[in-house]
């Protein structure tokens, strides 16, 4: 099987798998103890977040360990727009649906959100965020790079607008962490998870810029300086830390993905939807016109491929991807994205043996349309 | 591929093509729910999708859930609405079968690399010769082949029905024999996207921006007996929810017309024709010669009537049927058979009541073609194909 969706996971490196069996074998004590077996599970706490925060250039003390990205966009948000009365947030309308899900959450509460302007790639422009933030702003939210196409916003330059006029940026760097060098210096907050990179499921963490606060959304305890209460999830954030050690943002997958787009390219009658330049590197979205992504991803997973077809429901039917209606897409189209997402071992050769199957399968499926067009 | 719908029938049929050595895919049918784009939207039947997961995980089959929103908005549920509000009694389950089962889903299925399709309809395929022709389930109580009929000749040959020659009994005991998780599962009884069979109520909200008009319900002398909601209320033969005052004989509808939005009602007999004719036709095998005498069913739940053929084409036919059908209704199915065997069938247009009348079809005629059960046995379509 040649597994080419690593933006939706990613396998589980070896390293998270030695050092988590090893926490699950030698460290089961509670951090919040007093005893040396409390000690010792505090200490492995807080050495992951040393290294979480070393990769994210954040201080370990900003650093929140949460149960991944949904929970830390929600934290974010909320904590940001609590105590305002009638909060605006600015927000933009590629997000993952943890980002955007909430923003409605907080207009069906008697907030306001202002949903930003995209270009054809998914690019957001600094100017219309500094246009659409008003006396009400109390948040701007961005991606630092998309899911689907993956388009890497200007982050610095939102940061700018932001901190210029007095206004709380929150970034989602689930997508981006692991792949393309992030710091969070120039944010407010900035949401994280360890499965994209070959860490566990169920953990991630916050960046909290010192001087913010946020209120928690479950009440419990005094763990996570109180804003995220509960018994930390040890085995997985020492697994999260293993795997931030290990991971190595960088150009190395470019090569490949250009030469898994010139393969795609020679079927013909397709559109590349991943921008050329600012863009994750492991990431190729491509729409075959009038062929449906779901029958694709179908049809690769019968040949051993694993690809994506963007958004999907719980039940695993693909959904219109409303990123690329954000980007005028019209209904049709925007079911036929599918995303390629290279991870750190794919080889040269299983981009080429994926160009051949796909190849092949869209040959196929372009030629029963051709029958049934011959049919009436 | 093998369409599953997380029910037992079509479960048991995966297990049966997996048995017989067939390389399975099984795929779950998204056919109703929001279909606009927006990221938060439920699944038309999140748990039967489930259910069909697990019984494909038990098989080890593939399996995939495939979004079919549109096609199935676009031909089933909108013209459902439509036909409601024109008066007539649509058959959703037949269009389904005619434009998203047996035309979207095979469309489907080859684009994934599928030779054949199979469901868990009770129904059986026979090939002879170069023909395939389809014949009622073996448990005529189950029995779907009137919902099949306008399915495409081509398509026919290409599909599997491996319940269809099994009784509901028979398919829950195997379902459960192989220890399947929804051997028990009821059985769906209603139209799959009107809740608890509520077609009214579906109706109305599709119904904008035209809105539903009033109405009233007369005699069969233009008397006003009362008024009405809408005619969509209303479907031919209907005895029950007329909102008219209790006693005297029981009294049925018996024409609607949804251009004035009036409802006629009448007496028990006024609502037995002894004709229709249907369009839209669509022959499984040679088309039928005037004269020829066939059974005719004009519902599901209906026992097959004989009926003489009085005119066929390729697009529509005309039947009698001396000894009376009861409530033929327009927008339904008028299905011809030949003992087991589907000949056709089409929409019902219009239904006849002044046929002259006709004998009856001497005893037996009607039985001579049907298939004997002296005839040569053969492997049923499904598992011939089988490698």
């Amino acid at each position: 099987m040649i597994y080419l969706d690593h933006n939706a996971t990613a396998p589980v490196r070896v390293e998270v798998r030695e050092a988590m069996a090893r926490c699950l074998a030698e460290e089961f004590g509670n951090p919040s103890s007093a005893h040396q077996v409390g000690g010792r599970a505090r200490a492995a706490v807080e050495a992951a977040r040393r290294t979480i925060a070393e990769v994210i250039a954040a201080r370990p003390s900003e650093v929140v360990f949460t149960s991944g990205g949904t929970e830390g966009n929600n934290l974010a948000l909320f904590g940001l727009v609590a105590g305002r009365d009638r909060p605006h947030l600015v927000v933009s309308p590629i997000e993952h649906p943890s980002v955007i899900a909430p923003a409605r959450e907080v207009e069906r509460r008697g907030g306001r959100v202002t949903w930003l302007p995209v270009n054809p790639e998914g690019r957001v422009d600094p100017a219309d965020v500094a246009a659409a933030i008003d006396r009400d702003t109390a948040v701007v939210s961005a991606g630092w790079a998309n899911n689907e196409i993956g388009t890497v916003q200007d982050i610095a330059a939102i940061a700018e607008v932001c901190r210029r006029r007095g206004v709380r940026l929150h970034v989602d760097a689930v997508q981006a962490l692991g792949k393309i060098p992030i710091s969070v210096r120039d944010v407010d907050t900035c949401s994280v998870s360890a499965h994209k990179i070959g860490g566990p499921k169920g953990v991630g963490a916050l960046f909290v810029r010192g001087g913010v606060t946020l209120p928690p959304l479950v009440f419990g305890g005094e763990q996570e300086r109180g804003v995220r209460p509960g018994t930390e999830n040890l085995p997985g954030i020492v697994g999260f830390a293993a795997a931030a050690r290990c991971a190595q943002p960088g150009a190395r997958w470019v090569e490949l993905r250009e030469r898994l787009w010139c393969g795609i390219a020679s079927c013909g009658g397709v559109r590349r939807n991943s921008p050329a330049e600012r863009c994750l590197p492991n990431t190729l979205h491509v729409s075959f016109a009038e062929i449906r992504g779901e029958t694709l991803v179908a049809a690769l997973d019968l040949e051993g491929v694993a690809v994506s077809a963007g958004s999907a429901c719980a039940a695993g039917a693909s959904e219109p991807s409303h990123i690329l209606r954000a980007l005028g897409r019209g209904e049709n189209e925007a079911r036929e994205g599918l995303r390629l997402s290279l991870g750190v071992d794919t080889t040269s050769e299983e981009i080429d043996e994926v160009v051949r199957i796909l190849t092949r399968v869209v040959r196929r499926v372009r030629g029963v349309r051709g029958q049934w067009a011959a049919n009436g | 591929m093998v369409a599953m719908s997380g029910g037992v029938d079509s479960s048991l049929a995966a297990a049966l093509l997996v048995e017989a050595g067939y390389r399975t895919v099984g795929v779950s049918m998204r056919l109703w729910g929001p279909a606009d784009g927006s990221i938060q939207s439920g699944c038309c039947s999140f748990d039967d999708f489930l259910d069909a997961r697990r019984v494909a995980e038990q098989l080890g089959i593939p399996f995939y859930v495939m979004d079919f929103r549109e096609e199935f908005r676009r031909a089933v549920v909108d013209p459902f609405v439509a036909e409601y509000r024109a008066g007539r009694t649509p058959n959703p389950c037949t269009r389904c079968n005619q434009f998203v089962k047996f035309a979207a889903l095979w469309e489907r299925a080859q684009e994934i690399g599928a030779d054949l399709i199979a469901t868990g309809h009770y129904a059986r395929s026979r090939t002879v010769g170069d023909q395939t022709e389809l014949l009622r389930g073996v448990d005529h109580d189950k029995d779907q082949s009137y919902f099949l009929f306008p399915i495409d000749r081509e398509v026919l040959r290409r599909t599997l029905f491996p319940v269809g020659e099994l009784t509901k009994a028979e398919v829950r005991r195997g379902a459960s024999r192989r220890g399947l998780p929804v051997a028990d599962k009821p059985d769906s009884q209603e139209v799959c996207f009107a809740p608890r069979g509520n077609y009214a109520a579906l109706v109305e909200a599709h119904s904008s921006p035209q809105p539903i008009r009033d109405g009233f319900i007369v005699d069969e002398a233009g008397h006003v007996l009362g008024r009405h909601e809408g005619v969509h209320r209303f479907t031919i033969g209907q005895r029950r929810g007329l909102g008219l005052q209790q006693g005297g004989p029981p009294r049925y509808v018996t024409a609607i017309d949804a251009a004035s939005g009036t409802v006629q009602i009448g007496s028990g007999d006024r609502v037995v024709k002894t004709g229709l004719i249907a369009t839209q036709a669509n022959w499984l095998g040679p088309l039928p010669l005037a004269g020829t005498w066939v059974s005719v069913k004009i519902r599901s739940r209906f026992a097959p009537q004989p009926a003489l053929v009085t005119y066929a084409d390729a697009e529509s036919f005309r039947v009698s049927a001396p000894a009376g059908l009861r409530a033929v209704t327009p927008g339904q199915a008028a299905v011809l058979y030949d003992g087991e065997r589907v000949i056709g069938g089409g929409w019902i247009a219009q239904a006849l009541s002044d046929t002259p009348h006709l004998d009856l079809p001497p005893q037996g005629e009607g039985e001579s073609r049907r298939v004997s059960p002296g005839e040569p046995t053969m492997a049923p379509a499904w598992r011939r194909h089988a490698p």
